[in-house]
């Protein structure tokens, strides 16, 4: 009987350290992916550049993005076509940004237009939903890798 | 006093000392004078249980943890007589008041099968050190009472386990095992987590005249590629900026990108197709640099 009851003690210690391990491991986990740690990106982001096309022909793109309060708003020009997406803004636990797409459209894109589809799949990637964009921070700039696009910061303090 | 049942040895597991429903009080079960003695703050109360009352608790202590009949206990309580069942329910309820019993939880009522005394209950006298010596003997100590003592843990079949301590200790199993999974799942998530957003690549700083240009691609090979590829492109900049300045090159599908980094921590940047690496204009280069 002591024997047993000294089992059920340590069972018992056991579970009072394991249930709220377990607890606060996936609370953590949780807020690894809440938009909560990435308040700190809110504000205006854009960027412009040029692209040339595998015809010779040069296009100027001009990208927008916004952050406010976790979710963020973007608008590309990617001339002729426009695209525009929304949706979430997420953070994993190595604190790393990714945008998480909730709504998207593009406009403006005829099948006659001469655009390589490398950049056509990108711009459909970034409007679809549910699709997830990983930033990385470049200078005072942030580049979404799997849409290649860079935006900067409009309001970034070494800015002359 | 005679008792005209004789448990058998595997029933036979009574503890003089019993737990009651009030922190820090014990009471002494002695079944010869028919007495509950409580203990509390080193103060003794008697209760007298009468032949009856005493018969009845003297019946459930023989098998803790194991449901006695209405009937059996009946018979062992009132032998040779023919009471109703309300006596019981007397004797049932005094005792349950005496152990401060106000839960059920010390005498539980199973309905339609009896009666059992929780043997969480039970408090094990750790003043007989021939306890372990002499498992399952009977000894009378000096005031009469009944210490049957339990039988040493390894002698002890699991089957004898009492019922209500074998579903708790399972429940606690079932719980511990459900946590550390829970604990082992989670960090097997963190881990994968922080594997999968750790996504190794290649870099390699090149020094071209006033340039500093990094390269950045996914393998080594990727990075030797696009160095050869763009060399050409990288000396035309590097011609063109008297000031010192950075680039990082990499490649996206279809295209080569330059990125040049400007001192206001601006990005000025340039996509051009792999086919026409050779045959970008100076004004875009330049375009870039500024």
């Amino acid at each position: 009987m002591n024997s047993q009851n000294e089992t059920g003690a340590v069972g018992k210690r056991m579970l009072r350290v394991m249930a709220p391990a377990a607890l606060l491991l996936w609370a953590f986990m949780a807020m690894g992916t809440t938009g909560t740690a990435s308040s700190s990106l809110d504000g205006h982001y854009s960027s412009s550049g040029h692209v040339l096309l595998s015809d010779g022909t040069t296009v100027k793109v001009s990208q927008s993005l916004v952050f406010n309060k976790g979710r963020f708003y973007s608008m590309t020009r990617n001339a002729p076509a426009i695209v525009e997406a929304s949706g979430r803004l997420e953070t994993d636990l190595l604190g790393r940004a990714s945008l998480v797409v909730e709504e998207g459209q593009v406009h403006g894109l005829g099948p006659k237009d001469q655009m390589d589809d490398e950049l056509v799949f990108n711009l459909f990637y970034g409007s679809h939903k549910g699709a997830r964009i990983t930033l990385e921070q470049v200078g005072a700039c942030l580049y979404g890798v799997e849409t290649r696009q860079v935006y900067c910061a409009d309001d970034h303090p070494n800015r002359g | 006093m005679t008792s005209s049942l004789t448990p058998p040895a595997t029933d036979a597991l009574i503890c003089h000392l019993l737990k009651t429903g009030r922190d820090g009080c014990t009471a002494r079960f002695d079944r010869a004078l028919f007495q509950l003695v409580l203990t509390h703050d080193e103060h003794e109360d008697t209760l007298d249980l009468g032949f009856s009352g005493s018969r009845v608790l003297e019946r459930l202590l023989q098998v803790p943890g194991e449901v006695v009949s209405r009937e059996e206990l009946m018979t062992y309580a009132w032998e040779g007589r023919v009471v109703g069942q309300g006596s019981l329910n007397q004797q049932i309820y005094t005792l349950r008041q005496a152990l401060f019993d106000a839960g059920n939880q010390i005498i539980q009522t199973l309905p339609r099968r009896g009666y059992l005394f929780n043997p969480q209950y039970l408090k094990v006298d750790q003043a007989q050190p021939s306890i372990k010596a002499a498992p399952l003997t009977v000894i009378a100590e000096k005031h009469g009472a009944v210490v049957m003592d339990l039988p040493a843990p390894s002698a002890t079949p699991k089957t004898e386990q009492p019922k209500a301590a074998r579903r708790y200790r399972s429940w606690q199993s079932i719980a511990l095992a459900g946590s550390g999974m829970m604990v082992l799942l989670g960090l097997a998530t963190l881990g994968f987590r922080l594997a999968s957003s750790s996504a190794p690549s290649f870099t390699q700083t090149v020094d071209v005249g006033a340039l500093e240009v990094l390269y950045v691609e996914k393998s080594q090979h990727l990075l030797d590629s696009l160095i050869k590829e763009t060399g050409l492109l990288v000396d035309t900049m590097s011609n063109m900026s008297a000031e010192p300045a950075r680039l990082i090159v990499n490649m996206s599908p279809g295209f080569y990108e330059i990125r040049c980094l400007q001192g206001d921590g601006r990005v000025n940047w340039l996509k051009v197709h792999k086919s026409r690496v050779q045959t970008i204009s100076s004004d875009h280069l330049q375009e870039c640099l500024q």
